[in-house]
């Protein structure tokens, strides 16, 4: 671990003690049996094409201007959201405002502990998030200035970006920054013919690489899409691994169902939030 | 009306409240406000804890790594905390390294544990010289509201209370590894430190300064106790504090420590 003089620094090198488990001498295909089994049934109960219970709540930041917290089963995120503020190192005038977003996990949410720093992967995500969200803010009613948006995911049991960009919808709507509409996120894993909505970590995980090569079959892979929900638009689409053009669109298909069904716990969740602040006006 | 009068006069605003004895939440100088605590939600983490104290919020969580000893201390494990105070739990803060008031909150909690000597780093070690525990105790703040360390060192002794380690089978003549990940076992916390923290405003001092209340302060003061023990006292600068009022902010402390120590007990009972 690199010296960090900001903070206490632990021994130089550290390993987590995961690695000296039992062998797992399963092969990845029958590992992926066990969470899978053949009828589609998943290790939780879940079909293909269910997603996880969802807890969504408003107002969870105190200090921040909107805020929202979402839990995908064990899957934990929560986003803030700050007033349009000036652009830092900024000279010329432009008449769209600009969205900042920081994604990044805690260090104790992912198996491996992760760094207090953003690696790669984080400002990937972090970049396919303001993607994602650009198109669902009305960047012209802040011109000049930028919006703040902030997620931490506290827990990753799989599909943390979609949650983010879900719950940073949520959260922009509590804040109320103007939005053309709002914004759900879904995640697909891919692995041979099984198509899996809203993964959990071992799914994502064993879905990273083919194991159906025998069977002619390499699709496999991580399909993450968001959709505004009124205008039917895909404002975010992103993809690793092998995917026929058929899947493909049968992919989209499924994973632009499974974003509608989300809509109706976002909208419920605002409303109750207005309803409540609506009450706190009148006493 | 007031919102606008707060904004503009925020000292005369205050002063106004503190001269009927009241403070802007309604709480008298020497009311805390509640704490809640939760444990064991991370699984990711070998241990981890929310803590709440009004609205401020810290979530702690303790990964576990393997190490080799320093050789200064060949037979004690390590246990690194870390305070941090991302973007998202105030507009005072901006993404980047660590600000000022996040190294001093570390330190601050690096130096009541290491006081308190609640976890005896002897411990942690499995083989001396060869292999030991290090726990990276991992404090994110999620609301700044005031008090951020009392929260802290609640949500951290919690999550180290809640912390499972597997059992380890080492081999030095071979150095090999074997871990058992289904055989668990807790640390050995031998006492719970908790601190409070004070405000003083003028001549007076209120306890539990909401994140206002801090700023508008002239003194902060941080206590931390063990049982009945002072393991901590931290006055950064600041207005001067009479004896007296030293004395008393300690009592006040004593009393609250008994408290969080029975709610933290509590929410250890609901994990097992």
């Amino acid at each position: 671990m690199p010296i960090d003089h900001k903070r206490i620094n632990g021994p130089e090198i550290t390993i987590p003690y995961q690695l000296f488990d039992k062998l797992n001498t399963k092969s990845g295909k029958s590992q992926f049996k066990d969470f899978v089994k053949s009828n589609g049934v998943r290790i939780d109960g879940r079909s293909a094409n269910d997603h996880r219970k969802i807890f969504l709540k408003t107002g969870v930041v105190s200090q921040a201007k909107g805020s929202a917290y979402i839990e995908l089963d064990k899957t934990k995120v929560i986003v803030s959201v700050f007033n349009p503020r000036e652009i830092p190192n900024k000279s010329e005038y432009s008449s769209k405002g600009e969205i900042y977003c920081e994604f990044k996990y805690a260090p104790f949410s992912c198996h491996k502990r992760r760094l207090h720093q953003q690696d790669p992967e984080e400002l990937q995500y972090s970049a396919i998030m303001k993607q994602a969200l650009e198109s669902a803010v009305s960047r012209h009613e802040f011109p000049n200035f930028q919006v703040d948006i902030y997620a931490l995911v506290l827990h990753n049991d799989g599909a943390a970006l979609s949650a983010a960009i879900t719950v940073a919808g949520v959260a922009l709507a509590h804040a109320g920054i103007p939005m053309y509409d709002l914004i759900t996120s879904v995640t697909l894993a891919v692995q041979g013919e099984f198509v899996l909505v809203d993964p959990n970590l071992e799914e994502e995980r064993l879905c990273q690489v083919p194991l159906f090569k025998d069977e002619q079959n390499t699709n496999h892979g991580i399909v993450v899409l968001s959709m505004l929900a009124t205008h039917e638009q895909v404002s975010q689409f992103y993809q690793t691994g092998n995917l026929a053009m058929d899947n493909l669109t049968s992919a989209i298909e499924t994973l632009t169902n499974a974003a509608k069904d989300i809509v109706v716990l976002v909208k419920k969740c605002l409303v109750r939030h207005v309803i409540k602040s609506a009450r706190n006006v009148e006493d | 009306m007031s919102e606008q009068y707060k904004i503009l006069h925020p000292v005369k605003y205050y002063r106004d409240y503190l001269a009927h004895n009241i403070r802007p939440d309604g709480r008298e100088f020497d009311k805390y406000r509640p704490i809640v605590v939760n444990l064991g939600s991370i699984s990711t983490a070998d241990g981890s804890a929310i803590a709440k104290v009004g609205r401020t919020t810290v979530v702690c969580g303790i990964k576990a790594e393997l190490c080799q000893p320093k050789a200064e201390a060949a037979n004690e494990g390590f246990l690194i905390p870390n305070v941090e105070l991302p973007p998202l739990c105030s507009s005072k803060f901006r993404p980047g390294p660590p600000t000022e008031q996040a190294q001093v909150a570390t330190q601050l909690v690096a130096d009541i544990l290491k006081n308190s000597e609640c976890l005896d780093l002897k411990s942690l070690c499995i083989f001396p010289d060869k292999l030991a525990w290090c726990l990276f105790a991992d404090l994110i703040c999620l609301d700044l509201d005031g008090s951020l360390i009392d929260a802290c060192m609640i949500a951290l002794m919690a999550a180290l209370k809640s912390v499972r380690l597997p059992v380890i089978d080492y081999d030095p003549a071979l150095d090999n590894k074997q871990a058992n990940l289904e055989h668990r076992k807790p640390l050995n916390i031998t006492n719970i430190p908790s601190s409070t923290t004070f405000a003083k405003f003028d001549d007076k001092i209120v306890m539990d300064p909401t994140v206002d209340e801090e700023d508008l302060s002239t003194a902060l003061i941080t206590i931390a106790l063990r049982k009945n023990e002072l393991c901590f006292v931290h006055k950064p600068g600041g207005a001067s504090v009479t004896d007296e009022q030293l004395l008393k902010c300690i009592d006040e402390s004593q009393k609250r420590a008994i408290v969080i120590e029975g709610i933290v007990e509590t929410a250890l009972r609901s994990l097992q």
